[in-house]
């Protein structure tokens, strides 16, 4: 396991070598100058060099990059062209929120999700399977933005009972905070609910076949403990794959949920630094998304022996 | 009877809403400490009527009327709760396949106490104690430490053996064994069994024991129940049903066991079609550092054998032993580490694909399981044909022409050619990939335990089919198995593997007859065989005659 464990981290470093080369082509592909941003007024050409030149962006590109990894295996991310920020200390304060998010919502998610899957597979085809079924379906279709806006308009501005915008980090006022962050908590196990229900309720419905759930109730066992005991485990692991790639992609930036409810996380961040060609703060941001996904994906393939002993690591 | 343990009324079991009855009124006693034994081909509701007994029929299924008396409770009227608690603690059950019955996720300790701790309230250490103490007695080597291991670490008969333990240790008194040892090799099979027999009787277990080999059930069993088409057809004494049958259906059964006599050395001078020198294929694990060859398995050893033209040649072996491995690198579908495949005289081992294919089209193959072997989404006719494919010399009308008569030949009716897999039987089935390998005009055809898979009197079916067809054909067979006593039917010449090695070979006759080897002999005494003796069947003993005759 620990020899698996190096060789998946050492494996991930041509992934990420190849995303950071990417990034860096894709964003100078796109139209658009980070120094006329910043100048504003593009027909000052000398001002518009002085600039381009101060940032580094007059030389070729194969040159800035070989020069910007260099300094990342410093551990220096540079600073941000549009404010001067440092780029890691921003990315990691925004990470922070998006995290807090994400946890909750996929632990919520789960906690919901895996229980109502294998009721849903014990009672396949009876009315509590066609009733989850359908409400999982209902859930899933409608689009997480909309879900929120019709979150605030009910709970924020109709009732008043919650806070509509911004954010308040539960480190520094727990009830406050979890007060900011039940709505988008809540769009979100509304979207991310479905994959993983649907996943638990097909891959239970697939053991509940197997001779092993059968020798369990020969046993005399309540269906209770045949569920928990000998269904969970064996259900569990292709679970276990769906939540890893949903902890991926949505810390890479819940920019939806986060632009309706003013969130300060990771993905609002990106949307900005795309927009105003924020190169440095762009490039670190995929940079740490992608060792993100590569740590989370490294995490579920570590917990499956837990699971499966089958596995061998 | 009164003095019966369980006592099946009537019992009638239907699925789906109004359909024919899987099981049709059947009536069943079982003594105290008896072994009754129920035969009948697949389809016949063996299954279903023992499954009956503890409420654990498959979804759709119920009992539509009878009654089940065990205890002196009916067990049809039982809420779930107090079938629960007859289920485990009174009535046990083992079922077929060891490698899916034990849960794979947990410990063999957990598995085999949580029925005693629901039952009797024990602690999880007293538990294990009881646990260990049985593993030990069924015959697992280092029980206490096999408590905390998890099922994939045992081979197959272990965990059967580990099965029994565990249904055991509550002490029911009534134990159903779905075809326990159907899954495994003969001579584990025997051991099993003896493991099975000797523990019940000595707990004074009752065993209902559900099973389509009328050899083993001759064996070990007290009374036998046959059933056919859902209906119980016989019913009495093992000496009454098996040796003096009255039944029309129990004479077919018994008439289908294989009863050929094994075939003397042949001395006519056949050319060599196909030779096999030192063949080595490796299996490789997981290399421990990147620089590091990894550890290696051979399944084949330096193997070597010619096949003669119009010969039949059987591989046996248990499992593991390298015979489906063979089969494979004949094909070429497995790739040799060393030695060469010659084919009428050309290495056909180390050709280019596109060569290799051209080269090897006289060279079939027949799988044991015609369900995974067949792709369920193509038709008959198209399966069949397929075979053609890689031929860009025939015509489409002429690939259509030989298909149907290969299917035809095969004893498959043109109005099956639309059909998918899933519609036909197993026997069918087993037709048309054999018919798949017929059309391709083979010379050489390797079968890979073609009637493994089948009812005893399909298998009888087919067997005939594959000595016709090669008669016709002038076909020669590689014939992989591990039952003695299919291949003693069908084959000239027999070989026997253990270890990826050749350790005996011969013709049937000899070997059969004067073997050698540990492994051969105590495949062939290790079970005695059904014999049909002017015209009653004996259960016979190789090595010391008859054993129980009527």
């Amino acid at each position: 396991m620990f020899r698996y464990t190096i060789f998946r981290v050492l494996a991930a470093f041509p992934t990420l070598l190849l995303v950071t080369i990417l990034v860096f082509l894709f964003i100078r592909l796109v139209p658009g100058d980070p120094a006329a941003v910043l100048v504003g007024d593009i027909q000052n050409i000398g001002r518009l060099e002085e600039i381009r030149a101060r940032l580094g962006l007059d030389r070729s590109v194969p040159e800035q990059f070989v020069i910007w990894l260099g300094n990342i295996l410093q551990g220096d991310f540079g600073v941000s062209i549009l404010n001067g920020a440092p780029v890691l200390d921003t990315i990691l304060s925004r990470f922070a929120v998006t995290a807090q998010v994400i946890f909750v919502a996929v632990t919520v998610s789960t906690l919901i999700a895996i229980p109502a899957g294998m009721i849903a597979a014990w009672k396949q085809n009876r009315w509590a399977d066609n009733l989850i079924v359908v409400t999982t379906i209902a859930a899933m279709s409608v689009p997480s933005f909309w879900i929120g806006l019709t979150l605030i308009l009910i709970f924020g501005i109709e009732l008043g009972w919650l806070p509509s915008v911004g954010y308040v980090s539960p480190l520094e006022d727990f009830s406050r905070g979890v007060m900011y962050l039940i709505m988008p908590v809540t769009a979100l196990v509304m979207g991310e609910i479905g994959g993983v229900l649907r996943m638990a309720r097909a891959s239970t419905i697939e053991v509940m076949r197997r001779e092993y759930i059968t020798h369990a109730r020969s046993k005399g066992l309540s269906e209770g403990v045949v569920l928990a005991r000998h269904a969970f485990p064996n259900a569990f692991a292709p679970t276990l794959t769906i939540l890893g790639m949903i902890i991926g992609s949505l810390l890479g930036g819940a920019a939806v949920i986060e632009t309706v409810f003013t969130l300060p996380g990771l993905g609002r961040l990106t949307i900005d630094a795309i927009s105003s060609r924020d190169y440095p703060m762009v490039q670190g941001i995929l940079l740490v998304v992608a060792v993100i996904y590569v740590v989370v994906n490294l995490i579920t393939d570590l917990l499956y022996p837990i699971f499966d002993p089958r596995v061998k690591l | 009877m009164n003095c019966s343990i369980c006592d099946i009324s009537d019992i009638s079991i239907c699925f789906g809403k109004a359909g024919v009855p899987v099981v049709d009124r059947a009536n069943l006693q079982i003594a105290p400490g008896e072994f009754h034994a129920i035969v009948g081909e697949s389809g016949s509701g063996k299954t279903m009527l023992a499954r009956s007994i503890l409420g654990l029929l498959p979804a759709g299924g119920r009992i539509t009327g009878g009654k089940i008396l065990f205890d002196g409770q009916d067990l049809t009227g039982l809420t779930s709760a107090a079938m629960r608690k007859v289920r485990g603690k009174k009535i046990g059950m083992i079922f077929q396949d060891p490698l899916t019955s034990l849960n794979p996720a947990l410990r063999i300790g957990t598995q085999m106490g949580e029925a005693l701790r629901l039952h009797s309230g024990m602690t999880r250490e007293e538990a294990r104690n009881h646990a260990w103490k049985l593993l030990d007695r069924v015959g697992i080597p280092d029980a206490r430490r096999a408590l905390d291991r998890y099922p994939h670490e045992f081979s197959g008969g272990m965990r059967q053996r580990i099965m029994i333990a565990s249904t055991l240790l509550p002490r029911p008194q009534l134990l159903i064994a779905d075809e326990p040892t159907t899954a495994l090799d003969t001579i584990v099979q025997a051991n099993v069994m003896e493991v099975l027999k000797e523990t019940t009787a000595e707990f004074g277990i009752s065993v209902l024991f559900i099973s389509h080999d009328l050899g083993l059930v001759a064996h070990r069993a007290d009374r036998v129940t046959v059933m056919d088409h859902g209906k119980i057809i016989e019913q009495g004494g093992y000496e009454d049903v098996l040796f003096a049958p009255e039944h029309d259906k129990t004479k077919a059964l018994l008439a289908a066991i294989p009863q050929g006599q094994a075939k003397p050395e042949d001395s006519t001078q056949r050319d060599t079609l196909l030779e096999v020198r030192d063949a080595v294929v490796e299996f490789r694990g997981r290399r421990s550092l990147l620089w590091r060859k990894p550890a290696a398995t051979r399944a084949l050893d330096s193997v070597s054998l010619n096949l003669k033209r119009g010969e039949t040649l059987a591989i046996i072996g248990a499992s593991g032993s390298g015979k489906t491995t063979l089969g494979r690198a004949i094909l070429g579908l497995t790739p040799l580490d060393s030695g060469t495949i010659r084919l009428n005289g050309v290495n056909i081992s180390d050709l280019p694909r596109a060569e290799h294919r051209k080269r090897t089209r006289n060279l079939q193959i027949v799988f044991q399981d015609p369900v995974s072997a067949l792709d369920p989404r193509m038709r008959v006719l198209d399966l069949v044909m397929e075979s053609l494919r890689h031929n860009p010399e025939l015509s489409r009308k002429v690939k259509e022409t030989r298909t149907t008569e290969a299917l035809r030949d095969c004893g498959l009716d043109d109005d099956l050619h639309q059909r998918l897999p899933h519609q036909l039987s197993g026997g069918q089935r087993q037709r048309v990939a054999i018919a798949r390998a017929l059309v391709a005009r083979p010379e050489v055809i390797v079968l890979d335990e073609p009637v493994s898979a089948l009812d005893v009197t399909v298998q009888e079916q087919v067997l005939r089919l594959l000595e016709r067809l090669k008669k016709d054909h002038e076909l020669s067979y590689i014939f992989i198995s591990h039952d003695i006593g299919v291949v003693e039917d069908i084959a000239d010449r027999v070989l026997i593997m253990v270890g990826g090695k050749i350790v005996e070979q011969g013709s049937a006759e000899k070997v059969f007859n004067t073997p050698r080897h540990d492994f051969t002999r105590k495949l062939i005494s290790v079970l005695p065989e059904l014999r049909e003796v002017d015209g009653r069947f004996q259960l016979i003993y190789r090595d010391a005659g008859v054993a129980r005759s009527g």
